[in-house]
């Protein structure tokens, strides 16, 4: 229950962060703390260097501008949440940031964390995937930037390498006619690691869903696209999409079916199975409800 | 290398120079001696630590104090003007929403943000604001009215009032049947209250324990040379260093080490123990022990433990792993069963959860030039914990002093004797310094003794009209490695069945078995929660099956009044079918019933406790409570010593109420020391709801013995006879002309003056020869019982089978209130523990008998945000045995918790759950077999 002592650093700049964590045989960056301190402290992890990126101003910033929304990787949950920028451009992602752990939780944890961990039950990732979000990855000298999509390979391991931080979510705007919603389902009311849980976009044009975009979280290894369940809704009239339609019970299973559940304490791979199915559907039933009327 | 920080806290800069790796939480308690922020997790779960950085709450156990570097930090110590308690910590201290105090701080700092932020937040606000900070005293209904209370406050408004009806029995009263604040509010409102953790005595050292790390095994070797050889360390010890002797709770059941004698049974059994300079080195000591296992085969499900030729936790006792046997009959099953009309039959489970209260166990050991030990514990029993370590030291009690700290929270977890206690005394004797020794959330789940699972076939017979004409009920109790409390909880199982429901036949057979688990012990309403989750869910299927009512069918055989039970208990008082028809009223029963909307459900649980065991857990001529008041010279003052353990129920606040009452002074001039061994006489403790009752009385005949002595002197002085004299509010008066008066203080002070120090004692034992004379017909025996009856009112997601507690009403029978408020609390909080139980708690193992659980992480409790709203009733009752009319509230009011829930559950979905916890899952399973066509 102690955490294992190590150097501590506070660069002001990404530079000189990434530059500590390259020169360091063994280095990770500390956002909020909220994984890596409880991981440090049950002993699953120890490093000899700690970078805090408190001090990195950048990191802390949400900015918007008329092509995209920019999230700091430092932001916390709860300044993603109350920003008004992110509540008026993509009201979902405030959606999703409220519904992770507590008050204290988000008052530290920060966006970026919660990617970097790679975790598959994370609440901040199938939203900015259904969103189409990209990430950006800064190096010393050099940054690239790829879809979040792409970031995850698998539990708890991310396409980031040695060296590298993320910086920005990037967030492209698409005009009005787009409508999302994150659905989550946990074992208790508050403070529950998602058991399953479904972002839903869907491009809305003349009554048509033009694109649907359908991902799941925790019943994968990583957060996860539904090729199956997007593809369902994508070119359908969204008049054909209430409950208890034959079309939503299709784009539910196609979800259920694109799933890679796993049996744990918070639930056997059927019962994921079943309940992604029904989140799937209220989300997209939700995410409708957002329409301009 | 150490980083030098400037950190603002409470308005106070601080240079310090700390260690990257330090957490803020141990920064403000270690270092700068701030002790009112708690640790109850330190992994972000519990919300004990929060603090405000930079006005923001956050979790301090996950925070570096490095990264407070600049920053400002407040802490509860910062919020109270003075004296001047802030409003916040006043409408926490009026509202009743402080128990043990543990979580406190936290949510009152958490509080505090709310407010700062949103002077006016509505209800559902305050609910989700203090989801991050879990209680496990109060059910969060007192906490959100004091949120409200406080909101008000700030505005500079009087909150509205609680309108409360007084009881019948309480009428005459002054103190006793009072709504009053608890006498340590103010003090765990302030973050002032210590607990054993808290302390930090001069040259103290640490110590932890080696577990072990296979769940069953012979100990081929064990190498403490390198631990020994580490900086810092100053004593290591293991089987061969303590004395090899057995100990436990109960006497026919002694079977634990102090440390492993060459054998451990489960993942968890202490192997060996260090002291060093600091915790830190301590666990680096550990990992330097090396510990050469032979491993046996395991077992861990009690039905393959009592096979034969299954793994024997012990060789040399328990055959067939059973640890105990009850083969109780009363009556004559098999003539019960021919009369009845219908008779089912159904299997029930349990499920094996923890106590987690929000502090864990810490122990301080002392030794003193005399060859006396001080040893400073969070427990619930102080005389059993002296009783324990006097016979496992060879020591006479005298040579030891147990001084109980404010104790977090027990729920059973700390009724009896723990490891800490005994090997903080062998440490400090060993290196003649103090020595501190406390369990992480981990380690309390390892040392466990949380509820037993019991599978349990039971078998009920009705007539017609739902007359129960007899009952069979098997019960097989998983145990763990070890007895505890065992024995005694296998006897519950079985025989507090009859106490609520008339019952002319009934057999029980109860087995408890060893398995190479964690040791379960008594939790919360010891024994009976499932067997009565059993029963109140078959009756209801019953009264389904034959078409009756289900709470007709409880009115039918509601126990009554001056009953004496098949099983040799002796009923006094019981307003049970009070209970019921209040409950049915206030929920609305009878529009609700059957009419609510597919989802929707209403079920109805009832329960009932002893008010203390008749008998005490060794055998002991002593009094079960004891007290002395001691009026202070001058008569402005009583103090009530007494024995008794308040673990954050109340029970000092009660009993001095009980005390004042009895001589006629009132609340404010009442103090209260309990439970130091040194000073307080005994009493046997925080345990089978005992303490009202029994203390009660005690308290009560002390303060009766003070009145009657002051009536002496007061009789001179104001020339009437002591028989016409009465005590009351601060006057002692002629009952035929109350204008001939004098001031208590004046005659207690006369008294001094004359005779010397005004003391009272009073002391207590239950009514000798209760209970029949067969073999454990001494359990369940009580001087009296408590009836309770809950509704409770779901809605279920019936597409993901999540369950939505939306009500509960309760009507409890505990006899004169003494303290309505306290009353209150209890019932609140044993109604969201018992749902939490019924729906999420479930401490889980793998296949190597490891717990994979053991935080509050993924073993959930019930935040705020899942407490449904409850509205409780005391209904009129006057017990003869109890000080005022009182009984017990503590744990009778789990009892009725799990029952009505399910019962909710079943009426919502058409399916019956009978295994818990009551899971979404297991819901949703049930709902898709019926709907292919199973039952
Ligand atoms: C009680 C509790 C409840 C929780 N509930 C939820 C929940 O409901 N939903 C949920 O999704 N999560 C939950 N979490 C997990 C955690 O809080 C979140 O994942 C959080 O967002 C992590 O962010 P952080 O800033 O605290 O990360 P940190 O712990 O600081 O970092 C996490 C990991 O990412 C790395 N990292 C951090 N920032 C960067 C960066 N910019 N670039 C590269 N690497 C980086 C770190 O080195 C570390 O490996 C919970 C945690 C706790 C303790
Ligand atoms: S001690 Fe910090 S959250 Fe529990
Ligand atoms: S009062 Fe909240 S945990 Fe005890």
């Amino acid at each position: 229950m102690y955490i294992p002592d190590f150097q501590f650093h506070r660069p002001a700049t990404v530079q000189d962060a990434c530059r500590l964590l390259t020169e360091s045989e063994d280095a990770a960056p500390l956002a909020g703390g909220t994984d890596l301190l409880v991981e440090m402290k049950q002993g699953g992890r120890r490093h000899r260097d700690i970078v805090s990126l408190r001090a990195i101003p950048q990191l802390r910033a949400i900015e918007a501008d008329e092509r995209a929304l920019f999230i700091g990787a430092g932001v916390t949950h709860n300044d993603v949440k109350a920003s008004p920028a992110v509540r008026e451009i993509f009201p979902a992602i405030a959606d999703a940031a409220a519904t992770i752990g507590t008050d204290q939780i988000r008052n530290v944890g920060t966006i970026g964390g919660n990617l970097c961990t790679g975790a598959s039950c994370s609440d901040m990732a199938p939203i900015l995937i259904a969103l189409g979000a990209e990430v950006e990855i800064s190096g010393i000298g050099s940054t690239r930037v790829l879809p979040l999509e792409e970031f995850f390979v698998s539990h708890r391991a991310t396409r980031l390498q040695r060296g590298e931080l993320m910086t920005n979510i990037i967030v492209r705007r698409h005009g009005d006619a787009r409508v999302s919603w994150y659905e989550k389902f946990g074992m208790r009311n508050a403070a529950a690691i998602s058991v399953a849980s479904a972002a839903v976009t869907l491009t809305v044009d003349a009554g048509i869903c033009s694109e649907a975009r359908i991902v799941i979280g925790a019943v994968a290894p990583t957060p996860k696209f539904s090729a199956g369940a997007s593809s369902a809704l994508t070119g359908q009239p969204i008049a054909s999409m209430t409950e208890g339609s034959p079309l939503l019970e299709q784009a539910g299973a196609a979800a259920a079916a694109d799933s890679l559940p796993i049996d744990d304490l918070r639930g056997s791979s059927d019962y994921r199975r079943t309940v992604i199915q029904v989140l799937t559907k209220r989300a997209v039933l939700r995410a409708l409800e957002r329409l301009p009327r | 290398m150490k980083h030098l920080i400037s950190i603002e806290v409470n308005g106070r800069p601080y240079e310090v120079a700390v260690k990257p790796s330090l957490t803020l939480v141990n920064l403000l308690r270690d270092e700068l001696r701030l002790i009112g922020t708690k640790k109850g997790c330190g992994l972000g779960d519990c919300g004990a630590c929060t603090v405000l950085l930079d006005g923001k709450p956050v979790n301090s156990c996950l925070v570096l104090a490095v990264e407070a570097d600049g920053r400002s930090v407040q802490t509860i110590e910062g919020l109270s003007k003075g004296e001047e308690l802030h409003p916040i910590q006043r409408a926490f201290v009026e509202k009743g929403a402080i128990q043990c105090g543990y979580c406190t701080p936290g949510m009152i700092m958490r509080t505090k943000a709310l407010l700062d932020e949103n002077p006016e937040p509505d209800h559902e606000e305050i609910v989700r604001a203090l989801n991050g900070n879990l209680c496990r005293c109060t059910g969060y209904t007192k906490i959100f009215e004091s949120v409200e209370a406080a909101s008000h406050y700030l505005r500079g408004e009087t909150p509205p009032e609680i309108e409360y009806q007084p009881q019948k029995s309480a009428m005459d009263l002054s103190v006793v049947g009072k709504r009053l604040a608890k006498k340590d509010a103010p003090d765990k409102a302030t973050g002032r209250a210590i607990y054993t953790d808290d302390i930090m005595l001069p040259n103290m050292i640490y110590g932890k324990l080696l577990l072990s790390t296979v769940p069953h095994a012979l100990i081929k070797r064990i190498d403490t040379s390198r631990a020994k050889a580490l900086p810092g360390v100053h004593a290591v010890l293991t089987g061969a260093d303590v004395p090899d002797i057995t100990w436990g709770t109960s006497p026919p059941r002694y079977d634990e080490n102090i440390l492993a004698q060459k054998k451990v049974r489960y993942v968890g059994d202490p192997i060996a123990a260090v002291a060093a300079d600091d915790e830190e080195t301590c666990y680096e000591a550990l990992k330097l022990i090396d510990v050469e296992y032979e491993e046996l085969p395991s077992v861990f499900d009690p039905m393959a433990a009592m096979a034969d030729g299954a793994p024997r936790l012990f060789d040399d006792k328990y055959e067939n792993n059973i640890n105990t046997r009850v083969d109780h009959h009363f009556g004559d099953i098999d003539r019960g069963f021919a009369e009845a009309d219908y008779v089912r039959e159904e299997r029930f489970v349990g499920n094996r959860t923890y106590q987690n209260p929000m502090e864990p166990h810490c122990s301080i050991a002392e030794w003193d030039r005399e060859g006396r030990v001080t040893v400073h514990t969070s427990t619930q029993v102080v005389h059993y914990v002296h009783h324990q370590l006097a016979r496992i030291f060879g020591l006479p009690l005298g040579s030891i002093r147990i001084i109980m700290t404010n104790v977090g929270g027990g729920f059973g977890a700390k009724a009896a004797t723990s490891p800490l206690e005994i090997l903080s005394i062998i440490l400090a004797k060993q290196t003649g310094r103090p020595v501190k020794m406390r369990y992480t959330r981990k380690e309390m789940y390892l040392y466990n003794r949380g509820r037993h699972k019991q599978y349990i076939d039971l078998k009920i017979g009705v007539k017609n009209d739902g007359t129960i004409t007899a009952v069979k009920q098997k019960v097989v109790l998983e145990g763990g490695a070890y007895s505890s409390f065992g024995i005694v909880t296998t006897y519950y199982a079985g025989s507090m069945l009859p106490t609520l429901y008339k019952m002319p036949n009934y057999k029980y057979d109860g087995f408890r078995v060893n398995t190479n688990l964690p040791p379960s012990g008594a939790f919360r309403g010891h024994g009976c929660p499932h067997p009565r989750f059993a029963f109140e869910s078959l009756l209801s299927m019953i009264a389904d099956d034959i078409g009756m009512d289900h709470i007709d069918i409880r009115l039918k055989n509601a126990m009554e009044p001056e009953t004496h039970t098949i099983n040799d208990l002796d009923i006094h008082s019981c307003e049970f079918t009070s209970c019921l028809e209040t409950v049915k009223r206030k929920s609305g029963w009878a529009e609700k019933k059957g009419k609510l909307p597919p989802g929707r459900g209403i079920g109805i649980g009832c329960g009932g406790f002893v008010s203390g065991a008749g008998y005490p857990i060794y055998r002991s001529q002593f009094p079960h409570s004891n007290a002395i008041v001691k009026v202070l010279e001058d008569g402005s003052k009583a103090v009530l010593l007494t024995g008794e353990a308040d673990i954050g129920q109340g029970s000092d606040t009660v009993l001095a109420q009980a005390a004042a009452e009895a001589m006629g002074i009132s609340f404010d001039r009442m103090s209260v020391i309990s439970a130091d061994s040194d000073i307080t006489p005994i009493g046997f403790g925080a345990y089978s709801s005992r303490v009202t009752l029994m203390g009660g009385n005690a308290s009560k005949m002390a303060g009766d013995d003070v009145r009657t002595q002051l009536f002496e002197i007061a009789s001179e002085m104001l020339g009437v006879g002591p028989e016409r004299l009465v005590a009351k509010e601060n006057r002692i008066f002629d009952c035929e002309n109350s204008e001939k008066f004098i001031p208590w203080e004046k005659a207690a002070a006369e008294f001094f003056s004359k005779k010397g120090p005004l003391v009272g004692t009073g002391y207590y034992s239950p009514p000798e020869g209760l209970g029949g004379s067969y073999k454990g017909a001494a359990v369940g025996t009580s001087p009296a019982y408590s009836f309770s009856a809950a509704v409770c009112e779901v809605e279920v997601d019936l597409e993901t089978g999540k369950v939505n507690v939306l009500n509960f009403w309760d009507a409890s029978d505990c006899g004169t209130a003494i303290n309505p408020m306290a009353v209150e609390g209890q019932v609140e909080g044993a109604i969201v523990m018992g749902m939490s139980e019924t729906l999420f708690e479930d401490q889980r193992f793998d296949a190597n008998g490891r717990l994979v659980n053991p935080d509050l992480h993924n073993y959930l409790i019930a935040t705020s945000s899942d407490a449904p709203a409850i509205e409780s009733t005391i209904v009129d009752s006057y017990e003869p045995n109890g000080p005022f009319g009182a009984k017990e509230i503590g744990e009778g009011s789990t009892l009725p918790v799990l029952g009505a829930l399910a019962n909710a559950i079943a009426d919502a979905t058409g399916v019956r759950i009978r295994e818990l916890p009551i899971t979404p899952e297991k819901i949703l399973n049930a709902l898709r077999e019926k709907k292919n066509g199973g039952s």
